[in-house]
């Protein structure tokens, strides 16, 4: 219904008002633009909320190494297993689990926050989104800091395993991409939906294999099978910790990614709603 | 070539109560069985509108009579119920001038970040330009804007804002400064401004800064338009020829 075509002949570019003529690079508007705003935004993000600090946003990584040693060693005591083998399994569980878990949480708000930039200067809604997804990237490129060192001190995993991590790695970032813009779509658009986020997110969390081992729960594995997130865990760290590939795990995860990737995308379609939502 | 073209476009703007942004209460009511449609405004009735390149069109009328959804469904932002939109051009709304900036962050940075919005790339040069216009200390550029007054805060504002013409500018409200001494210069860019961009669409209560600035009236009235007519040259100068002359040399500016 609505049809936007560019100029064939553009008059040149633009030009800064009285100022004579000042070479600008404008870059036409479309995906690739909207997604180097996001990113742009994001890194403005962490850059400014830590601004005034020497250390800037390593402070992130500093409080995530605080968290990860003091649960570290409650919880190696608590299932009674050795802190040099618990350490880094937490470590890399809990910064990759703070990621996903981040940005969904953030992505009920995001929305409500650009309320000005999607409704007074037109940018689409899908952007914060994205903006949203990096800003947690960018968290979680600071807090790997964490279990990479504490795999360079203690062990646990080879270069190899690491390399044979990465397919795990892009369905896990796959699917915390869409679940933001699933569960950001539906929080914006009915408000009750963000609590009950928040706390399945916490659910979630203490019901997976993140601060316990999943042997822990030997008996009643059934707890671990028809749990999605075990999977979503299981497809890079078996691969990182154990040098196996948990094949099962790969399909139920890919199955997952699709059926949310389907759902993103129906939440794509609604968002051009979303000027009436906020 | 821009041009913007609506024919008998309607829109229909929902309106969400508290009930309507439950998921609790929607799903219950599905599975109850009721079927509970969100209100319903229509905002716009049939407009049919066509603007030409080189036309700044004024959109006049009472609050809530439809202008800035006028606005905002011409931009795309609001999809319409009805009818069809067909526009040339890039269309840069400007709807608001505080959008986006960020009290917390330096005044240049804050620069970078509105023109990344706009799609232009902050260089060093297009920055110190825009910091120029603003006729501040240089040692403000680093400064957080919540230190800065409310009047140097709209300096800032307004300089980026208006530092590059749009093929398409659609705005509520003229944009100016209230500072006596800045208001003349902003007065001026917003006249350069103005005369680059190709079609000019501005909403307001104000109908004597519309006949100055438009080539074209449209009155609007709980969303339908009443009145579309060209603006007259008013002889309110001795030699109404020459202002005659004056308004066109302004239109045919905007059409080069």
């Amino acid at each position: 219904m609505l049809s936007q075509t560019q100029d064939a002949d553009q008059s040149g570019p633009p030009v800064l008002e009285g100022s004579g003529l000042l070479k600008v690079e404008k870059s036409p508007p479309g995906v690739v633009n909207d997604i180097k705003l996001a990113f742009f935004l994001a890194v403005y993000d962490v850059r400014h909320r830590y601004a005034r600090s020497i250390i800037g946003p390593f402070w992130i990584t500093l409080q995530t190494a605080f968290f990860v040693g003091c649960i570290g060693f409650v919880f190696s005591a608590i299932s009674a297993v050795s802190t040099r083998d618990f350490l880094p399994y937490f470590a890399i569980s809990f910064v990759l689990w703070s990621f996903l878990s981040g940005s969904t949480n953030n992505s009920t708000t995001t929305l409500l926050d650009a309320g000005g930039f999607i409704k007074d200067r037109g940018l689409p809604a899908y952007v914060f989104f994205l903006q949203c997804f990096f800003r947690h990237l960018l968290f979680l490129a600071h807090n790997i800091a964490v279990p990479i060192l504490l795999f360079v001190f203690l062990g646990g995993t080879t270069f190899f395993r690491v390399i044979a991590a990465i397919p795990g790695l892009v369905i896990f970032a796959g699917v915390t991409l869409c679940l933001s813009l699933v569960v950001g779509s539906l929080a914006t658009r009915y408000r009750d939906v963000q609590p009950v986020v928040e706390s399945l997110m916490n659910l979630a969390f203490l019901a997976s294999p993140i601060m316990w081992k999943p042997d822990l729960l030997s008996g009643r594995e059934f707890l671990l099978h028809y749990n999605p997130v075990v999977h979503l865990l299981a497809v890079w760290r078996d691969p990182m910790l154990n040098g196996v590939m948990p094949w099962g795990s790969f399909a139920i995860s890919l199955m997952f990614l699709a059926v949310l990737a389907s759902l993103a995308w129906y939440a794509l379609t609604q968002l051009r709603n979303a000027p009436f939502w906020i | 070539m821009a041009s913007i073209s609506l024919e008998n476009v309607t829109l229909d703007y929902p309106v969400f109560d508290l009930n309507d942004k439950s998921l609790k209460r929607r799903l219950l009511t599905v599975v109850g069985g009721q079927r509970e449609k969100a209100s319903v405004i229509r905002a716009l009735h049939g407009i049919d509108l066509e603007i030409k390149p080189g036309e700044r069109v004024g959109l006049y009328g009472p609050n809530g009579s439809g202008k800035t959804t006028l606005l905002r469904t011409i931009a795309g932002i609001f999809p319409i119920s009805g009818g069809q939109i067909n526009s040339t051009g890039h269309i840069t709304p400007l709807l608001g001038l505080a959008i986006g900036a960020n009290k917390e962050i330096s005044a240049e940075d804050n620069i970078r970040l509105l023109l990344r919005v706009d799609g232009i790339k902050p260089t060093a040069d297009v920055v110190d330009s825009i910091w120029d216009f603003t006729e501040l200390k240089d040692k403000m550029r680093r400064l957080p804007l919540r230190t800065f007054s409310s009047g140097m805060l709209m300096r800032v504002l307004f300089s980026v804002s208006t530092a590059f013409s749009p093929e398409i500018l659609l705005l509520d409200e003229w944009l100016s400064v209230v500072d006596k001494t800045f208001s003349k210069k902003a007065e001026q860019r917003m006249e350069d401004l103005v005369s680059r961009t190709k079609i000019l669409v501005i909403a307001s209560h104000n109908i004597n800064m519309l006949e100055r600035v438009c080539t074209r009236i449209v009155c609007l009235d709980e969303g339908r338009i009443i009145s579309d007519e060209p603006v007259v040259a008013k002889p309110k100068v001795k030699e109404p020829l020459e202002v005659a002359v004056h308004d066109s040399a302004i239109t045919s500016q905007g059409l080069s």
